[in-house]
């Protein structure tokens, strides 16, 4: 279906080569999950093959990409539209019209389609994508795996017969992130139609995936069967990990395979116990009976939670379900209705500059929001200055995080990752009583969510409380001490993380779907046991 | 029975808004008002468009009721019956010419009010049309060669609302680095400015890739745009001809005439399709021939017969359409 061959990619200006000399082919009707690390080039990969790499971003390309047929290099993007579709990363951002029925049929009324052929797809798409009961609603009024169906189904109306995906779940609560990938799936093995998705919570894709391919760097790019990539890759997901960690010769892609060749193994062991938090620990912040309402609507109601400090707090729960609203007042950017928030004895909407960073840090779901700067450097200096510190406070903290940065670089041209350690050392230059990260997943890799869960490890080895929002759970596995799960703003369970998530099949880490009914979470968990148990 | 095709009520608020402008009668003046209020109250939906009528109520009478205000304060000497005097104030003498207090006749009033009450008239049918036309249909009626304006302004006004969340994001982060201090060009504008490109440069990619402009690559755009150009020119002077004398027709006709060969030709050529394009049905011919009647109706004399005549033509739509339930 596609083939790549001897294809190099550089863009002017930049060092690095993107691409260099890579071939290989994509056969028709599979699910295909392309991986690396944040900056391996995914996305850049992706827009190779429907051409809008190097048509729509300029760049210094040679050999040929040909797509059933047709070559990308004489055929523009708008002109491969019956053959290949994209959807990106955030669909919102692409949309052009504002109902969903308008833009299911902005692509074909481009092409000409006539009226009649475009009434029937309409109809069949909307079935296809369970779509129907939302023809008629505004675009920015649906939450976001609604919005993800819409972006596929606005391409799938013009028939294509590949669809690229670009991170698609990365946005989404684990339910929506399943449904979206059910659909993909469906269109597999329904329509025969070739999907192609970058990835990087690979635990959520893993089960449906037919072939991997795998971009280590720029002229290491292999594609082979999971089973064969997943043997020795460097980066895997947790069932995987666990696989390795119990030295098992085994590559299970499903949690069903896992508990079948594997689960046996971890017999012997049981699980760490977690170590609680002291009752004597001050409390850091005491939340009474808060509402927030957003006009009619209530958004959160009637909460009242106190967090200590040494406590990592994950607050999951659906998309809309408050949790944003929840973090954010904490920080005393919403208008409170009702009750009181307070962070170390004083009222956060009180507090401002100095005073406000070095009593509360906050990490925004758009992390380049708090950069401003034209480089690193001068973002440093200003971080220092904001937080009245001595100079080079902020980049000790950035060297720490993220050893080799060239500081010379514009923010935006960072990997997400390392704008997230830059944010979080800007933060972090004062060592706030409270850290709060909405979000911070978000497209990071496994690599940069290690270096995140350490980072945070080592700030609440001192005094500090951290909240964080989060749909990743195993992260939240990894990292918290506790849990709060929120639906329609009210607080539904609270409790110690092992409790809550080995509770609920929704919020279960994969390591625990293996190895239940044993309260087991993360694979560093089981390595450890394991470690206790030879010695 | 439904609602009509929104160029439908743009032609009845613009035959009724000509209507107005053709007579100084002020009774025929109230009844095109009536009609219009009856009309749009009665089929307008919950939209938020649908609130142009009670904006433009209360910008007419403003004018309105200003122009009056005017009118008895700046007194024109002249003839008449004068109803009351105010004191005259003794202006300067590099205002000669205007008088302020003084007499106030009948006459005076009368007039100025006919004249406000024609200006009140065209705004209201204006904003009655706007309450029932769905812009953004009126849009998609557009003939295909003005799609890509079209298109345009719909991004356009689909990003306004991110504007403003961009905006406020901007502001809460500067908060949370601690950065309350006055306003900085480079702390709020500069992100918001890479922002808006940003999400420009996503947009164009999603356009591109969903076959935007396919057909443009296709078509060659050349004479019908030449012939279209013409015929809007010559709309103007014709236009500006009217406002100044009566010898216009010709020109216009003709140039409409220009400007339409030139649209069809182009739309010939231009094979975009449309989906579910809204149906011009008798209805849609009824109201408008009724409103071209009602324009006739305005040039005459005022008598018993030609009111009665005028309300009913002008309340057209309402005997051919019928409320439209919308779905949120």
């Amino acid at each position: 279906m596609i083939t790549f061959e001897n294809v190099t990619l550089i863009y002017p200006y930049v060092q690095r080569t993107i691409f260099e000399n890579l071939s290989f082919e994509v056969p028709e009707g599979e699910f295909v999950l392309v991986m690396g690390d944040t900056g391996a080039g995914k996305s850049t990969l992706l827009k190779l093959m429907n051409g809008l790499v190097p048509h729509h971003t300029g760049g210094i390309f040679s050999g040929t990409i040909k797509i059933a047929g047709r070559d990308t290099a004489l055929h523009k993007p708008r002109e491969l539209v019956d053959l290949i579709a994209i959807v990106g990363q955030n669909p919102a951002l692409g949309f052009v019209t504002d109902t969903v029925e308008e833009e299911l049929v902005f692509g074909m009324e481009s092409l000409g389609i006539s009226p009649e052929v475009m009434r029937k797809r309409v109809e069949d798409t909307l079935d296809l994508l369970a779509l129907a009961p939302l023809r008629n609603r505004k675009l920015a009024s649906l939450s976001g795996g609604e919005q993800q169906r819409v972006a596929i189904a606005s391409v799938l109306t013009m028939n294509p017969k590949v669809l690229l995906l670009d991170e698609p779940t990365s946005a989404l609560d684990p339910i929506a992130a399943e449904e979206v990938l059910a659909t993909l799936s469906r269109l597999v093995h329904d329509l025969g139609i070739t999907v192609i998705i970058a990835e990087h919570k690979l635990e959520r894709v893993l089960q449906f995936v037919d072939r991997v391919i795998y971009v280590e760097d720029q002229n290491t790019v292999s594609i082979g069967s999971p089973e064969d990539i997943f043997k020795e890759s460097a980066i895997a997901p947790p069932i995987i990990q666990l696989s390795r960690a119990l030295h098992s010769s085994e590559v299970p892609m499903t949690v069903r395979d896992a508990r079948r060749t594997i689960s046996h193994l971890a017999q012997g062991i049981s699980p760490p116990e977690r170590k609680a938090v002291a009752s004597s620990t001050p409390e850091v912040l005491s939340i009474t009976n808060l509402t927030i309402r957003y006009g009619e609507k209530v958004a959160l109601e009637n909460i009242s939670l106190s967090i200590k400090a040494s406590e990592i707090v994950a607050v999951m729960g659906r998309n809309g379900a408050g949790k944003s609203t929840l973090l954010t007042s904490m920080v005393g950017l919403r208008e409170i209705a009702n009750g009181s928030v307070h962070v170390v004895g004083r009222d956060p909407k009180k507090l401002h500059g100095a005073e406000l960073i070095s009593t509360i840090g906050f990490v925004p779901q758009e992390s380049g929001d708090l950069l401003y700067a034209q480089s690193v450097a001068e973002e440093l200096e200003n971080s220092d200055q904001d937080n009245e510190v001595a100079r080079g406070t902020t980049e000790l903290i950035l060297r720490k995080l993220l050893p080799s940065v060239d500081s010379q670089l514009h923010p935006r041209d960072l990997s997400e990752g390392e704008r997230l350690c830059l944010v979080l050392a800007i933060v972090l230059a004062k060592t706030p009583s409270l850290l709060i990260l909405d979000e911070p997943t978000r497209g990071l890799d496994y690599q940069a969510k290690e270096r995140l869960i350490k980072a945070i490890s080592e700030v609440v080895s001192g005094n500090t409380a951290v909240v964080i929002a989060s749909h990743d759970v195993e992260l939240v596995a990894d990292i918290a001490t506790r849990v709060v799960v929120l639906a329609d703003g009210e607080i539904v369970a609270d409790g110690e993380v092992s409790e809550i998530l080995t509770s609920s099949p929704a919020f279960a880490p994969q390591v625990t779907k293996v190895l239940a009914p044993a309260r087991w979470l993360t694979v560093s968990e089981v390595l450890q046991s394991l470690g206790e148990k030879n010695t | 029975m439904r609602t009509l095709h929104p160029l439908a009520w743009w032609s009845w608020g613009i035959c009724l808004a000509v209507a107005t402008s053709s007579t100084i009668n002020p009774w025929l003046l109230v009844i095109i008002i009536l009609a219009t209020v009856i009309v749009t109250l009665s089929r307008k939906t919950d939209d938020p468009w649908a609130s142009a009528l009670s904006i433009g109520i209360k910008i007419a009478t403003f004018a309105l009721v200003i122009r009056m205000v005017i009118a008895i304060i700046f007194s024109v000497p002249g003839d008449g019956r004068v109803l009351f005097s105010l004191p005259r104030v003794k202006l300067p003498e590099w205002l000669a010419g205007i008088f302020l207090g003084g007499d106030v006749t009948q006459e005076r009033l009368h007039l100025v009010f006919i004249e406000t009450l024609t200006i009140f008239a065209l705004v209201v049918t204006i904003a009655g049309a706007s309450s029932l036309a769905n812009p953004k249909q009126t849009l998609r009626a557009l003939p295909g060669v003005l799609h890509e304006a079209g298109v345009a302004l719909i991004i356009a006004t689909t990003l306004i609302p991110h504007f403003v969340t961009s905006i406020k994001r901007i502001r809460e982060a500067r908060k949370l680095r601690g950065d309350e201090r006055r306003f900085s060009f480079k702390r709020s504008l500069v992100p918001l400015f890479e922002e808006a490109l940003q999400r420009a440069l996503i947009m164009a990619e999603s356009m591109e890739s969903r076959g935007y402009g396919y057909r443009a690559t296709i078509n060659k755009k050349g004479a019908p745009s030449v012939l279209m150009l013409i015929g809007i020119t010559g709309v103007l002077i014709a236009v500006l001809q009217l406002l100044t004398n009566g010898a216009f027709r010709l020109t216009l006709i003709i140039s409409i005439g220009v400007l339409a060969s030139g649209l069809i030709w182009a739309n010939n050529e231009n094979s975009r399709s449309k989906y579910r394009p809204l149906p011009w049905r008798k209805e849609e011919y009824l109201v408008i021939i009724s409103s071209a009647l009602a324009v006739v109706i305005a040039h005459t004399t005022f008598n018993p017969i030609s009111a009665i005549t005028l309300f009913l033509l002008c309340s057209m739509p309402l005997l051919v359409t019928r409320r439209e339930v919308m779905f949120s």
